[in-house]
């Protein structure tokens, strides 16, 4: 079962670099940046109480998904409990995890499973939809929008949010055997898209193709062309 | 250490614990409530704290009922921190 | 708009486990008949850093055969563990399997931490074997599990903190549904670990004396492992299936990131979406088999959200906890395995370290094992860190 899709919004944050469909492509001041440098506040302005307590891999996701300007604020409940999530992560939070194996600690050990990006998400904008995260070798041929535009031909979500994370740290490689890991230009990298069914979007929208591999480069190859637009 | 210096002494902890980004010592007001209202702390905030106790001052907490009174403000946290520091 | 109900159901053709109550279907039977505590103080993880030892270990003579169960020399325990289940509901479901195109089986596996002893070796320093290396990341398991059961269709890690079992499940009957597959092979591990036993011991929220869903003197969790396994095909497959999966739903509280909802509105958003998946209504249901964990909050909220969709006509309902143990990852698969082998056993499971309920527990408690009683239609319920709420829907046909 599938439905036509729509891309409403589209953001990514890199090393070299952040963006969305409505900023375009922007470097960092400083030339590369590393990923527990950057501040909520020097890309935000309303604050994220939490944030200087959040694992590498959740705040991430929530400055993607913060970058999409989507105006969460402005749903209303009913549209905020059917917008459902589908993220995709790699190496999840082992990053964290080794954290926690060298210092454990309460507030590390929430942090030790990938899905708390989507838990912090939730939170903070009040989304109550269905939710799916995936460990992905990126070698699975189903992919992050099929998985969307499923939820919503189901009827399960009415939109959906879909959120690629990575940020496995400069140590996981020396731990982890990568053999099967797609991408090893950056150790840190999330692209975020929200997505809609194309007849509920009343012609706004980017038409998505089907079958985009899970292996983030199609996903974050998409998001790069929706900031490019702009 | 009287009960302001264990005061002083325990925001630069607490503040180093929960990692709380733009909070400086000065900013806490000892008798305010550390949870809800006051620092709008948390239970995983709480079990920090506790983490924290046991790390810095070799007090172990149990029960977690004993925080409720414990955490209740800085100064109470410093009254606590005074009575069982040393058995 | 509500959601749709599925037009065709998905079936299941064979199911497995190995778990603290035993090795395979047969054993897991007779513990449910004796309403058996798998819970135990357990050596290897006694350590004074952690709240206690009591814990839902498989036990020693099952992880002897398997090749033992210390995490620095046993290799790769997720992978015997998740192999040695699916290889039960493989060939319970040979039949059925026979048949078809491997390229058109898909795998699904769901975890929580996988080889977390591994990355604990390397951490520490100490020697790792290569393969428990490589199942660090769950995608890797997934691809040695694939390979050794010759499914070479679609290949998914679900990893939703506690929910992930009943998301995996849910995940190979879309493949099914979507015509992605023939047939999905599911399967839930989590093994025990220093890194668990550190980790919810920091956050208190162990009960020494291992734990007792929904009684008033409950204090907190025991931690578990094991691994479950489903086979899921299409259900013209299976004209006599062991089970058929009936609706889904899955939802987010919304509201912390390890304390659930204290109104449990989100598990019943939940069962909700599922029953309306289904077209059943709440009275249809005759037995919930709920996350039940033994934790304060877990068990209120849960009892909370029975309350808001089945009102004053509550079903039945128990926790399998006090048998397992909290399996994270495997949570889902083990304990909807199990419930689909106990209702075609007309027996319904007790819950195992209850007593006394609590004031605000569920008020009909399947304290102790009912049998024969034959019951169909179950509802399966787990909720995790992350706000995350997931309900499965099942129906089992009456054996003759």
């Amino acid at each position: 079962m599938s439905t036509e899709v729509v891309a409403l919004a589209a953001s990514y944050l890199t090393p070299e670099g952040y963006g969305s469909h409505t900023l375009g492509r922007r470097s960092w001041p400083t030339g590369r940046r590393e990923l527990m440098d950057i501040a909520w506040s020097s890309l935000f302005p309303v604050p994220c109480s939490r944030f200087g307590r959040m694992s590498p891999l959740t705040r991430l996701g929530l400055m993607a998904v913060e970058l999409l300007d989507v105006g969460f604020a402005e749903m209303t409940e009913e549209h905020r409990t059917r917008l459902g999530i589908c993220m995709f992560s790699p190496s999840g939070s082992i990053a964290t995890d080794i954290e926690f194996l060298r210092e454990p600690g309460p507030g590390v050990f929430t942090y030790t499973l990938p899905s708390s990006v989507i838990g912090e998400v939730c939170i903070r904008h009040r989304l109550r939809g269905p939710t799916l995260c995936l460990m992905s070798a990126g070698c699975e041929g189903r992919g992050m929008v099929e998985e969307a535009a499923e939820r919503m031909a189901m009827g399960e979500a009415e939109s959906m949010l879909c959120l690629l994370c990575e940020a496995r740290g400069p140590e996981a490689g020396t731990f982890l055997n990568y053999a099967l890991a797609p991408d090893n230009n950056f150790c840190w990298y999330a692209s975020a898209l929200y997505l809609a069914r194309k007849d509920a979007a009343r012609g706004q929208g980017k038409a998505v193709a089907k079958g985009v591999s899970p292996s983030g480069a199609d996903i974050h190859r998409m998001c790069l062309e929706m900031c490019e637009e702009r | 250490m009287s009960i302001e210096e264990q005061i002083e002494d325990l925001k630069v902890k607490i503040i180093a614990a929960l990692d709380l980004e733009d909070v400086t010592p000065g900013d806490i007001d000892p008798d305010a409530p550390l949870f809800q209202e006051g620092l709008g702390l948390d239970s995983i905030d709480a079990l920090e704290l506790v983490v924290m106790l046991e790390k810095e001052y070799k007090i172990s907490v149990k029960d977690m009922e004993v925080t409720k009174k414990a955490f209740a403000s800085v100064r109470a946290l410093a009254l606590f921190v005074t009575e069982h520091q040393h058995p | 708009m509500g959601p749709s109900s599925l037009t065709e159901t998905v079936a299941v053709a064979g199911l497995g486990m190995v778990s603290a109550a035993g090795d395979g279907a047969a054993a897991t039977l007779l513990a449910l008949r004796e309403n058996r505590s798998g819970l135990h103080e357990c050596a290897r993880y006694a350590d004074p850093s952690y709240m206690t030892h009591c814990v839902g270990a498989v036990p020693d003579d099952t992880w002897n055969r398997l090749g033992g169960a210390d995490a620095g020399t046993a290799g790769s325990r997720t992978y015997r563990l998740a192999n040695h289940a699916l290889a039960e509901a493989v060939r319970q479901a040979g039949p059925v399997l026979a048949g078809l195109d491997a390229r058109r089986v898909a795998l699904v596996l769901s975890t929580t931490k996988a080889e977390i002893g591994a990355l604990e070796s390397l951490v520490a320093g100490s020697p790792c074997d290569e393969r428990a290396q490589r199942h660090i990341l769950p995608s890797q398991l997934a691809a040695d599990l694939a390979a050794a059961h010759h499914a070479m269709g679609a290949l998914q890690c679900v990893s939703v903190a506690c929910i992930s079992g009943l998301v995996a499940i849910q995940q190979g009957a879309r493949l099914v549904l979507a015509g992605a597959a023939d047939a999905a092979l599911v399967v839930g591990v989590d093994v025990l670990s220093h890194f668990v036993l550190a980790g919810f011991s920091t956050l208190k929220s162990l009960d020494p004396r291992g734990c007792r869903p929904f009684d008033k003197d409950r204090q907190g969790l025991s931690l578990g492992e094991g691994a479950g396994a489903l086979v899921l095909v299409r259900s013209d497959l299976a004209p006599a299936p062991l089970a058929r999966i009936k609706g889904w739903g899955v939802s987010n509280d919304a509201n912390h990131l390890t304390g659930p909802s204290r109104d449990g509105s989100g598990l019943a958003l939940a069962v909700e979406r599922a029953l309306g998946m289904a077209h059943w209504r709440p009275e249809a249901i005759e037995y919930v088999n709920a996350h039940g964990t033994g934790t304060v909050y877990n068990d209120r909220m849960e009892a909370l959200a029975f309350k808001t969709v089945f009102g004053n006509h509550s079903p039945w309902v128990g926790s399998c906890k006090g048998l397992l143990g909290h399996t994270l990852g495997a949570a889902g698969v083990i304990e909807s395995a199990l419930c689909i082998l106990a209702a075609r056993a007309r027996l319904m499971p007790g819950t195992p370290g209850f007593s006394i309920p609590d004031e605000e527990a569920p008020a009909r408690i399947a304290a102790t094992p009912q049998c024969p009683l034959p019951y169909s239609r179950i509802l399966k319920t787990n909720a995790g860190f992350g706000g995350t709420n997931s309900a499965l829907v099942l129906e089992v046909p009456h054996v003759d």
